[in-house]
Order: structure tokens, then C-alpha cells, then sequence
């Protein structure tokens, strides 16, 4: 079956796995996020070296040459840690979207940078809430070249970023679509203000105040990358449900360790059928999850972009309800050390809120799915079968 | 009014009452900060609790004679719940719910001079030591000694989930005094003064990224004997008395409701993809379905203390856990709704303390940095006094006989 784990993503996932059990604690998780960008630059060396930055840039490149599925494994692995470092930002939207639409000079001249450990990339598209600003943001035609207004919000990685793709609505295509920037964040007129999400995300907004641009930063064609938008969203839907299948693996198994370690009354909580049943209740949602997971990245993978909207959608919803029950039920099991941002618990807790709230509530997804006409299909009657 | 009879008319003039009261009292910066989802300070609770004193409602349900008001159930639940509904900060439950009652049941007439006038306006501002690392919902089983020594207890142990001992300055506690016989009967009911030597205070950050609980160390503190509530190894008692006027106290409706006349108000500026919330059929079917398990709520406990107004007897109805049960998923289901309505806008981490002043954060759209964070704090609710597990295990138990 094409969801089998092949020999070469084991190798890869052990790799990271042990990466992560040495080096992403809880303590080392807070530690990291004190350093300047909010991350580990030390951590994002040691992916360098592993090679998994390089995990879908193309062989040609060299690159591992993988797709959604082998970035699944890897996304599954960082979950459970809840890494700081952007590897999602910069692998699974920045490298995307220059595979996607990057030209052979785009490409020649960053994903080595990216697989060398010096480049991280953020992807600028959320908007601020309609109440908060007019317009989207856009791009001015100037002499050879573009000048960039606007205000992008919830932008992963962007204050520590070398350069955004920026998606902007370019001025004279007003019939025609998005156009994608790629825009170096120490550019004159862009200011960053960066903060953390809740549970310790680096993130920024960034203003855009006619920022210059030459002619080269356009990826691939002016007014016709929506496709492009949508399949490194698409990419980065299902990167984050592996990712949240990580994230609840690591809950369940908390979760159950510490039922089995803690006493009230005379006896351990395990003991109480229960909770026994919570946690079937939990382990159902999350083998659930991994399978809409891998749904989501073979789709990604196999599937045509108009197809794959339905699957990556499907997914998206499983995972965020399975998020949301898995992560109130383990902090509830965990009684208060749940409440404790000490503890790991409370922390992937506030990590579940994020994955399944960023780019869009479990809500609007289900009305997006819904409006594609669901799953299953109306068959249309067949001609009855003639004497 | 007469007795327990309250007829609508009756009820809907008090309703007014209370809300003129509180239109006036409250002050409005106060107001604005509860309503935008921040949090008191300890400074604004005790200007709050001394604006309520000083109109004798700051400790309603209390009896007369101690600063009640005399007021019947009902008004209780009615000025409970315009307080909530105007966003007027509860008074300090640990004082007001907690430590008077049981002082005011078994303390002597001298600790009741002592304390409860300080215990009112808040120049005693109490924390609460029961939990410690190994006696959550299994209090009973709570370590921390206490030994006699001449005229003073002394004290050793860890307490933990103490909400605000950072701001307290008495802390009221459960300690051990004997370990022959049952558990429960070795327990001993103290009144502890925080600037005891031997204190020690370790905050505890919790999810909402804010202070509210710690972790107090007790090492060799002395506690004159003066300072016991009742008898030595009599305060199960008294712990089974509070918990079970906190399961029937209240409706617990207020909370929920508040959110809910927020959540709305809200939705009529808030728009998704050109429709305003408050038009989206959908959401007004969410909130639809929301209130109507919020009234099943507060019919069940109009009912429930018609009921043991009715038949007054000593014991308290085991069927009031269902009140703890519902309204602690109501107030989270409710918070859940801003969280859902705020969406991704709520994510990002405003490094402020929730009691801060609200122009720090900001104004209008400030409930976007606190519905998340709210969301988070609330996951305490099924937990602490009691989880839902708990109140479940009660219910089998002492209603269906299981």
C-alpha cells in the first residue's frame, strides 16, 4: 500500500528522531526560544547536516529529490518536539513555492543556500482582518520593476527570514491573480514586527511602505500565481497535519505515561476505566489523524492541483477536530500540571490551538469542503440495461 | 417577598436595583478591562471590594450579622449574575466563599472580630493552601504537617496550585496534625500570616502565559494556636461544608452568559468573506444551541433550590454536582466561541500580564489578545474544585446508587 513507511524515510525519520531526542528537551525548547530570532541556529546547522533541508529541492539541485509524503516523516518527528526552527516556513512553503514556480536562476541560486544552512525563507499571504485594513496588499509597475504596499500578518519566521515570498496583487492585472514576490526583509521601506504566537512560534507582521523591487524578484509570471499559492498551501496543509500527528502522538503518550505513574486514593489513575477510555478515545482520533495525514500528502504528492483540494481539506478538518479532542483531554488528564507551562503537556496543548487555527479555523475548511460538493459523490444514474 | 416566594414583578425591580447599583459603583475603567477579557489587578479587587463594603454587598450571602445582606436565594443568584453580565469583577472568592464562611461557622467569636472585617475589605487578602503535589482530587491524603509547640503549631510542607499567595497576605490551610486513624480525620484547619518566616512563594506560569498560581513553601513556620478555626483534626468537616456550598452556590450561569452577550455583540462587527458574523446562519445557530443548553442550566438550579428551600435538611443535595459539571463546560464552551471567532487573529502572544492596564494592550479589539489565552486558562475549569471526573464519580455514587 502506498502509505508503507519505505526504508529510506525510516532512515531519515530515526536520523531525526535522535536529532531531537538529544538536542529538543523542554528545557532546550525554552532555551532556544530566548535566542535573538527565536529560535536555535545551532539546530538549524545540525538539520543542514543531515540533509533534510534538502529533503524535496530536486536532485539537479542536490537534493533528496523527495515530495509531501517524505516530508510527512519528518514533519511528524519535529511535531512531537514542537520545534522552534523554521523548517515548515522555509521547506515546506519557501522551497515549495520556488519548486513550484521558481525560475532555474531562482532556484540555482537558493536552494543551496537553503541546503547549506545560510537561507531561511518566510511566506508572506495572511492578510490583516478586513476591519483593520482596506485592501490587499499590492504591487505598483515602476521602471524595471515593482513597488510593494501593504500590510502581510501571522507571517512565520519573519522577523529571522533572510527573504519572504510575498503574495501581492499586482497593479493592472486587476482580472487576473496574485503574483508572488521574492522580497529580501532588509529591503529599504519593509518593517518587521516580530512576536511569538502562543505557544512560542516566532511569527511577525510585515509592512510593506513601497518597498522597491526589481524585475528579477517575480516568481514565475505577474497575475497568474493562485495556482502556485494554492499548491504550497495545499503542500503546507499537509505538512502540518503530519505535523499535528506528532504533536497528539507525543500528547497520547504523556498522557498515558502519566496515568500509569500517578496515585490518588491508593491506586494509579490507569486503573480507573475511565480514563482508560479517554485515552482509546484519543488513540482513535490520533490513528485517524495519520491516516488523513498521509491522504493529505499523497494527494500533494500524485494528484492534480484540482484534485487535491478535497483530500488536503478532508484532512485538515480530521486533524484539526482530532486536535482539539486530543488536546483538551490531555490536559484534562493530566489534571493541573496540564495548566503548567513547566510541564510538556500544557505546551503541546497550545501548540494543537495553533496548527489548527493558523491559515484558517477547522470551521471554514468544513464550509470550503462543503462548498466543493464534500466527498462522496452524486453517481449519475446509469442507462438501464436494455433487454 | 415573602419567604421563599419571589414573583416575577418582584424579581424583575430587583433585577433593576441591582443594575443601577452596580451602573453606579462600578468604576468604568474596570468595566472595560473585564469586558475586553483582562483581569483585575490585586489593586483594583481591593478598591472594588471597598467600594462593596462600604454598600454592604460585598459578602451578600453572608448572615446579617457579619455584613450579609439577608437577601433570599434567588435575589443571591440575580445579583450574582448582574454583577457578571455588567463585567463587574467578582469579589475574592478565597475571602468571600472560602475562608468567612468557615470562619463564620466554626470560628470563635474573637477570630470572627479578628478576621472577617479585614476579610470584607480585602486588607486580608487570603490565599488558599489545600492542594499540594501528591493531594490533588485525593486532598484527604495532603502531608503538610503540623506539630504543637506550646502556643504555636508548627508548620512544614508544600502547597501548590495557590492562586495569588504572590499577592496574599494570610494564607488559609489544610495541615495534618495526626496520622493515627483515617486520614481525613487528622486534619487541621489554620490561619497562616504570609510574612511568617519560613514562607516561601515559587510562581507557577500557567498555559494563558500569565501568574496566577504558585507553589508555597512551608518550612518550620510558626502559627500561634489562635489561629486554628475550630477543633484540631475536626476540618474535613469543614472542607465537606465548603465544597458543598460551592457545588450548590451558584448557578454558574452568569459567566456563560456574559460571553455569550459579548460573543454577539461582537459578531455584529465582524465580517468573513463580505458576510457579517451576525448574518451567518451558521453561527447564529452555534450561539442558538449554546443558550439553550445555557437555560437548561439555570432552570436546573432554580429547581434545584426551589426544591431545598422547599425541604430544608442538613444534607446537601449530591445532584448539585451537575451544576459544577454544566457550567464548568458551559464557561469553556463560551470562551471556546471567542477563541473560534477571534481564529487565527487571536494567536498572536501580546507579552502583557492580564491584569494590566488596558491601555497597554489596547482598546476595541483587545478581546483578539485575550480570547486565547482565555481559552486556555479555562481548560482549569473542569479541573480544580473538584474535576469533572469527580463530580461524575459523586453522581454515580450518591444519586444512582452505582
Amino acid at each position: 500500500m502506498f502509505f508503507e513507511v519505505t526504508d529510506e524515510q525510516r532512515l531519515i525519520r530515526n536520523s531525526v528522531e535522535r536529532l531531537v531526542e538529544d538536542h529538543y528537551s523542554l528545557q532546550n525548547r525554552v532555551a532556544y526560544g530566548g535566542e535573538p530570532d527565536g529560535w536555535s541556529r545551532d539546530v538549524w546547522q545540525r538539520f543542514s547536516q543531515l540533509g533534510v533541508l534538502g529533503l524535496t529541492v530536486p536532485t539537479h539541485h542536490g537534493g533528496f529529490g523527495g515530495g509531501a509524503l517524505d516530508l510527512a516523516v519528518v514533519m511528524e518527528a519535529l511535531g512531537r518536539a514542537m520545534v522552534l526552527e523554521p523548517f515548515f516556513a522555509t521547506v515546506a512553503l519557501g522551497v515549495q513555492a520556488l519548486k513550484v514556480a521558481g525560475s532555474e536562476e531562482q532556484q540555482a541560486e537558493w536552494f543551496p543556500r537553503v541546503m547549506a544552512g545560510s537561507t531561511t525563507i518566510a511566506f508572506a499571504h495572511s492578510e490583516p482582518r478586513i476591519e483593520e485594513s482596506g485592501s490587499a496588499t499590492r504591487a505598483a509597475t515602476v521602471e524595471d520593476g515593482w513597488r510593494l504596499s501593504g500590510k502581510k500578518v501571522l507571517v512565520l519566521n519573519g522577523a529571522g527570514a533572510d527573504f519572504a515570498i510575498v503574495s501581492a496583487q499586482a497593479e493592472g492585472e486587476k482580472n487576473r491573480g496574485a503574483s508572488l514576490f521574492l522580497v529580501p526583509l532588509d529591503a529599504q521601506g519593509l518593517s518587521v514586527d516580530a512576536y511569538r504566537l502562543q505557544d512560542g512560534t516566532p511569527a511577525a507582521d510585515i509592512m510593506f511602505d513601497g518597498v522597491v523591487l526589481p524585475a528579477s524578484s517575480i516568481i514565475g509570471r505577474p497575475g497568474e500565481a493562485d495556482d502556485v499559492i494554492e499548491a504550497v498551501l495545499h503542500a503546507g496543509i499537509a505538512a502540518m497535519a503530519a505535523e499535528a500527528v506528532g504533536v497528539m502522538q507525543q500528547l497520547l503518550d504523556s498522557t498515558v505515561e502519566y496515568l500509569r505513574m500517578r496515585k490518588q486514593f491508593g491506586v494509579p489513575l490507569a486503573s480507573f476505566q475511565v480514563l482508560q477510555h479517554r485515552c482509546v478515545d484519543m488513540l482513535v482520533a490520533l490513528e485517524e489523524s495519520r491516516s488523513m495525514a498521509l491522504l493529505a500528502a499523497h494527494s500533494v504528492d500524485h494528484e492534480p492541483l484540482s484534485e487535491q483540494a478535497k483530500n488536503v481539506f478532508a484532512a485538515r478538518i480530521h486533524v484539526g477536530r482530532s486536535l482539539d479532542f486530543v488536546g483538551r483531554n490531555a490536559i484534562q488528564l493530566h489534571g493541573g500540571i496540564g495548566m503548567a507551562l513547566e510541564h510538556t503537556v500544557g505546551n503541546l496543548f497550545l501548540r494543537s490551538c495553533v496548527l489548527r487555527t493558523l491559515f484558517g479555523t477547522t470551521d471554514e475548511y468544513l464550509e470550503r469542503l462543503a462548498k466543493l460538493g464534500g466527498l462522496v459523490q452524486v453517481e449519475k444514474p446509469t442507462n438501464a440495461i436494455s433487454q | 417577598m415573602t419567604g421563599d416566594r419571589f414573583s416575577v414583578a418582584e424579581e424583575k425591580q430587583f433585577r433593576l436595583e441591582v443594575r443601577r447599583f452596580i451602573e453606579q459603583a462600578l468604576p468604568d475603567k474596570l468595566r472595560q478591562k473585564v469586558r475586553a477579557g483582562m483581569r483585575p489587578s490585586p489593586e483594583e479587587i481591593k478598591s472594588w471590594h471597598k467600594i462593596l463594603d462600604g454598600h454592604g454587598r460585598v459578602a451578600p450571602a453572608w448572615p446579617v450579622e457579619h455584613g450579609g445582606t439577608g437577601w433570599n436565594p434567588i435575589q443571591l443568584h440575580i445579583f450574582r449574575e448582574e454583577m457578571l453580565l455588567a463585567y463587574a469583577p467578582a469579589p475574592l472568592t478565597m475571602n468571600i466563599n472560602l475562608v468567612g464562611p468557615v470562619i463564620i461557622n466554626y470560628g470563635s467569636e474573637d477570630q470572627k472580630r479578628r478576621f472577617l472585617p479585614g476579610i470584607r475589605s480585602l486588607d486580608l487578602f487570603f490565599c488558599q493552601g489545600f492542594s499540594e503535589p501528591n493531594a490533588g482530587s485525593d486532598l484527604a491524603s495532603l502531608q503538610t504537617t503540623a506539630a504543637l509547640s506550646g502556643a504555636s503549631y508548627v508548620v512544614n510542607g508544600q502547597k501548590s496550585w495557590t492562586t495569588f499567595a504572590q499577592h496574599a497576605n494570610w494564607m488559609f490551610a489544610l495541615v495534618r496534625t495526626s496520622s493515627a486513624g483515617r486520614k481525613q480525620d487528622g486534619i487541621t484547619f489554620l490561619l497562616i500570616d504570609m510574612q511568617s518566616p519560613g514562607i516561601s512563594v515559587r510562581p507557577v506560569r500557567t498555559i494563558d502565559h500569565d501568574h496566577h498560581v504558585n507553589e508555597v513553601f512551608l518550612d518550620n513556620v510558626h502559627v500561634p494556636v489562635d489561629n486554628r478555626i475550630g477543633e484540631e483534626n475536626k476540618a474535613w468537616q469543614y472542607v465537606k461544608y465548603l465544597l458543598t456550598q460551592e457545588r450548590v452556590g451558584g448557578a454558574r450561569s452568569g459567566l456563560p452568559k456574559a460571553r455569550i452577550r459579548r460573543a454577539k455583540e461582537l459578531s455584529q462587527k465582524i465580517s468573513k468573506n463580505g458576510l457579517k458574523l451576525c448574518d451567518d446562519p451558521r453561527f447564529r445557530e452555534k450561539v442558538t444551541a449554546i443558550e439553550v443548553e445555557l437555560k437548561a442550566l439555570e432552570v436546573t438550579y432554580m429547581r434545584f433550590l426551589g426544591e431545598m428551600l422547599r425541604n430544608p435538611s442538613t444534607a446537601p443535595d449530591p445532584r448539585s454536582s451537575i451544576l459544577k459539571l454544566r457550567g464548568t463546560e458551559l464557561a469553556q464552551r463560551t470562551s471556546e466561541l471567542l477563541f473560534e471567532m477571534a481564529g487565527e487573529y487571536s494567536l498572536r502572544l501580546q507579552d502583557l500580564p492580564l491584569d494590566s492596564s488596558i491601555d497597554e494592550i489596547g482598546a476595541e479589539d483587545t478581546w483578539l489578545a485575550t480570547a486565547a489565552r482565555n481559552f486556555a486558562f479555562d481548560r482549569a475549569q473542569t479541573i480544580f474544585a473538584g474535576t469533572s471526573e469527580v463530580q461524575k464519580g459523586i453522581l454515580a455514587k450518591q444519586v444512582l446508587g452505582l
